[in-house]
């Protein structure tokens, strides 16, 4: 064994990672040689000194800080517009009263006025189906047909899309649905995801026995182009019973730049460093160059990698299913447990919105006839008057 | 992986977080002490690992059960310290070894107050003090190794699962961070002699 390969063996060995046949070959060598004694005694020093580092111990509030940031989480995952909840509810105050105004507004004007809008929404409040909230706002856009503002969404989105091109966004969904023939089941949606030009990334089946019966159950990591990720979802969805769905945007545009610029930065420097070690005459001078460039190479190469991990994962979205077999989807008896609670908050929350929805479209309405409104208003202070005046008389 | 572990992660799949700080509990301590060495202020240490964990628990669903839990989990850590100092490389003002500027000179930042201890054991402190500046002086990737290896005790195979990289690159960057730190250690022993603080 010569020198050059004990001194890379010293780590090693140090930490019982050489096979038999090396490591008594390292320690003869050891024996022989001073320079490499000394190396490896100096490292030996250097791992206890590290070894004695203690940890630190936690910082008192960290468990609890942790708790109440996981719950913030756990809400978040499962309704990410929670905030609009207070919104809610002041709007949920407001709509009571328009309710009980709106009819009067409707008998005055019932004629000349355009009522479909409203009636659409309220026909949108009543499904309150809180799994599928997507598939009710992409309804909405179809519904929502008054022309200028069909012009400006369109222009909108066009603006949108053409950002989009730059803009590094991962997606990822989450879904869990409840099937009834889980082999065909699987089968449509693995055709689906190859029609698609995705693929499965990874998937693990169990069977697990549920009273005297045998089910399977799923769990599946899918890679869709992010360009049919709704499209499989929905096609996923219509399968069965969905029991959670959810959809993480991230966008990774800053971070993705800033690494692009580093790694330019970086090559930049590596290539001066190929011309000064041609120049440079010194050992010394060639070893300290040689160094830096091993160095700039490493750190290139990581970068490179993240940039592609990136890539990768803006073009291709991931969809984490899971699968549950089931013998009937409407009558299945599920153990009583918090799951009734959060689908009842679901639906609240649904409602709200509906309801902020359709406010929107009732405040516009109000806005347009504010005229009659007002006119309404001087009739019935005339009216007022009017009646005081005689009850004066 | 154990059955309990198992149990576990399937729990905390379906959101249970009293499930999920059990199956973390064991590994809260090391992955704040990882995060305090990466980052080197207690502060972003503990912000980043709670972050970490947070992050743990919302993909927890996408963890596959062929690889190790607990190599995915510290993967997720390390990843996180990584970019979190890639992202603060320019305005990283604020570290356990930076000095503060006073009136009357420089005095450093220090965690613990030592004032009132036995001659020996400040000694002691002073040496660990040194490793301390020693290891933060290094760069991020033998940082980041010297701290899985030395201080958390993961095998090479363990290590390459958790960075991502061969057991041939975690060989050479554990040698190569090793004889970083013997050098700066050197010198900083040169440098302080027993009565640097
Ligand atoms: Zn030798």
């Amino acid at each position: 064994m010569d020198c050059n390969k004990c001194i890379e063996n010293i780590s090693p060995y140090i930490d019982d990672e050489l096979i038999q046949g090396e490591k008594v070959e390292f320690e003869k060598h050891l024996k022989e040689c001073k320079e490499c004694e000394k190396i490896y005694n100096e490292t030996l020093k250097v791992m206890n000194s590290i070894r004695e580092i203690e940890y630190e111990p936690l910082p008192d509030d960290y468990k609890i800080t942790l708790r109440s940031k996981l719950e913030d989480e756990k809400e978040y995952t499962k309704n990410p517009k929670n905030y609009k909840k207070w919104i809610g509810l002041g709007v949920a105050a407001v709509l009571i009263f328009f309710v009980i105004i709106m009819p009067s507004i409707y008998y005055f004007s019932n004629d000349s006025l355009n009522m479909d809008s409203a009636v659409e929404e309220s026909k949108d409040m009543d499904s309150s189906n809180a799994n599928e909230p997507m598939k009710q706002n992409l309804g909405n856009y179809g519904e929502m047909d008054s022309i200028e503002m069909a012009d400006d969404e369109t222009q909108d989105r066009a603006r949108e899309e053409a950002q989009i091109d730059n803009r590094k966004i991962i997606k990822n969904a989450h879904i869990r649905i409840e099937v009834i023939e889980f082999n065909k089941t699987l089968k449509e949606i693995t055709d689906n995801i190859n029609l698609k030009e995705g693929y499965i990334q990874n998937s693990d089946i169990q069977t697990i026995n549920r009273g005297r019966k045998e089910y399977k159950e799923g769990y599946m990591t899918l890679r869709i182009p992010q360009n049919y990720l709704e499209e499989v979802i929905d096609d996923i969805s219509a399968k069965g019973k969905v029991n959670n769905l959810s959809i993480n945007s991230d966008d990774v545009t800053k971070a993705y730049m800033d690494t692009e610029a580093r790694l330019k930065n970086l090559e930049v420097q590596e290539n001066r460093l190929r011309e000064l070690i041609v120049k440079a005459e010194k050992i010394e001078d060639i070893l300290n160059i040689e160094n830096e460039l091993r160095r700039i190479r490493t750190e290139i190469e990581q970068l490179q990698s993240t940039l592609k991990n990136w890539d990768n994962l803006v073009s291709l979205s991931t969809i984490n299913l899971q699968l549950i077999e089931v013998d009937t989807i409407d009558n299945e008896i599920k153990p009583v447990d918090d799951n009734i609670l959060s689908e009842a908050k679901k639906g609240f929350i649904s409602t709200i919105n509906n309801i902020i929805k359709a406010l929107q479209t009732i405040f516009i309405f109000i806005i347009t006839f504010s005229p009659i409104l007002f006119l309404i208003i001087i009739v019935i202070a005339v009216f007022l008057w009017w009646r005081r005046k005689n009850n004066i008389k | 992986m154990t059955l309990n572990e198992r149990k576990l992660i399937k729990r905390s799949m379906k959101g249970d977080i009293d499930a999920f700080e059990k199956l973390i509990e064991a590994h809260q301590k090391s992955a704040y002490n990882i995060a305090l060495r990466m980052l080197k202020n207690p502060e972003d240490a503990k912000d980043v690992s709670q972050q970490a964990f947070v992050k743990i628990f919302k993909y927890i669903d996408t963890f596959n059960f062929k690889s190790s839990f607990t190599t995915w989990m510290y993967r997720i850590i390390v990843n996180l310290c990584i970019d979190y100092i890639n992202k603060n490389k320019i305005n990283n003002t604020y570290s356990l070894d930076n000095p503060i500027k006073t009136d009357t000179g420089e005095i450093n930042r220090e965690v613990k107050d030592n004032t009132d201890l036995p001659e020996d054991i400040v000694e002691k402190k002073e040496t660990k003090q040194i490793v301390h500046n020693a290891i933060n002086k290094l760069d991020d990737i033998h940082r980041s190794i010297i701290i899985l290896r030395d201080i958390e005790d993961f095998s090479y195979k363990e290590i390459s699962e958790i960075l991502e990289i061969s057991i041939g690159t975690v060989k050479s960057r554990i040698k190569r961070g090793r004889d970083n730190l013997r050098v700066i250690l050197k010198e900083e022993m040169e440098q302080n002699p027993w009565n640097s603080v």
